[in-house]
């Protein structure tokens, strides 16, 4: 959606059947309050939230593809301890993108075992009831 | 567990417990996975909204991340880089009012939006924007333009 100057006002994009908004940064204390949108690029590289992309193939041809259309790629396709091959990319202008694929199934005794952390299924079985 | 969809957004806390409880009291998630140390900290978390994950972590960077930092906004004076659209089936007025009663700041009132939906806005304890959003009417693709004075495309081709 684009005004007549043919700012963008507000877009939709999809991957694999996902969906996700695309915006210019903003400000608006009627909608928002004191909180102002804005790009990692204006913020020093910080970002509060990161989006993970979940595909059943072909991760390490994304990556070779958005490393060719020149993502900065700050985690190569890696097997992890939770089950998934990932890699981290970040866009132009700073966002954090982590993409998997299913890898190596691991049981939650498998994921303990390689991390020492603790997996709960709920804030109460945690401690936190 | 639901099944995974292919975009799932990762959210980050200065106290993701606090948070957590937050969220579940007020918005009415469920904690699905909660990855501790030995000292109680937060590894990683999910929680799930009608079918729907959600990932909650502590702050971080490091070097899976290059040079990027990921924060609470009550780190950064109110800014946040992303914010989350939760898509209602229905009882958006009472997901408000819940919201409500549990602390949450409400920066939009529940209200109906030319393209369609009715929506509310929240800010949760530590700064993030939520926008809770369910279908009220069916508009068209001219019927929004007529609205908004904007013009709609549904691909870059053109731009």
């Amino acid at each position: 959606m684009t005004d007549a100057a043919g700012q963008v006002a507000y877009s939709e994009m999809s991957f694999l059947g996902g969906s996700v908004s695309i915006n210019p940064e903003f400000a608006a204390p009627d909608l928002i309050g004191a909180a102002r949108m804005v790009s990692p690029a204006a913020i020093e590289g910080r970002g509060t939230q990161f989006v993970s992309v979940h595909m059943p193939d072909g991760l390490d041809a994304h990556c070779d593809r958005a490393r060719a259309a020149g993502a900065r790629i700050t985690q190569a396709p890696n097997d992890e301890f939770y089950g998934e091959r990932t890699y981290r990319a970040m866009d132009p202008e700073g966002h954090v993108w982590n993409f998997a694929q299913p890898a190596a199934a691991a049981s939650a005794a498998d994921m303990e075992a390689a991390t020492g952390l603790k997996l709960s299924t709920s804030l109460k079985e945690a401690g936190h009831g | 567990m639901a099944e995974r969809p292919a975009l799932v957004a990762c959210v980050f806390y200065k106290d993701p417990i606090a948070a957590m409880k937050w969220l579940e009291t007020a918005f009415g998630f469920e904690t699905t996975v909660l990855l501790t140390d030995a000292e109680g900290n937060v590894g990683h978390a999910e929680m799930e909204f009608r079918g729907a994950p959600v990932g909650i972590s502590a702050e971080f960077g490091g070097g899976l991340l290059g040079g990027g930092r990921m924060k609470s906004p009550q780190n950064l004076g109110g800014d946040g880089s992303q914010f989350m659209r939760v898509q209602l089936a229905d009882g958006i007025d009472a997901h408000c009012a819940q919201a409500r009663a549990a602390g949450a700041r409400i920066t939009a009132e529940p209200a109906d939006q030319f393209y369609g939906a009715r929506t509310y806005r929240a800010l949760d304890p530590e700064g993030h924007v939520w926008n809770f959003s369910q279908e009220v009417r069916v508009v068209s693709g001219e019927q929004m333009e007529a609205a908004s004075g904007l013009k709609i495309r549904t691909s870059l081709e053109g731009v």
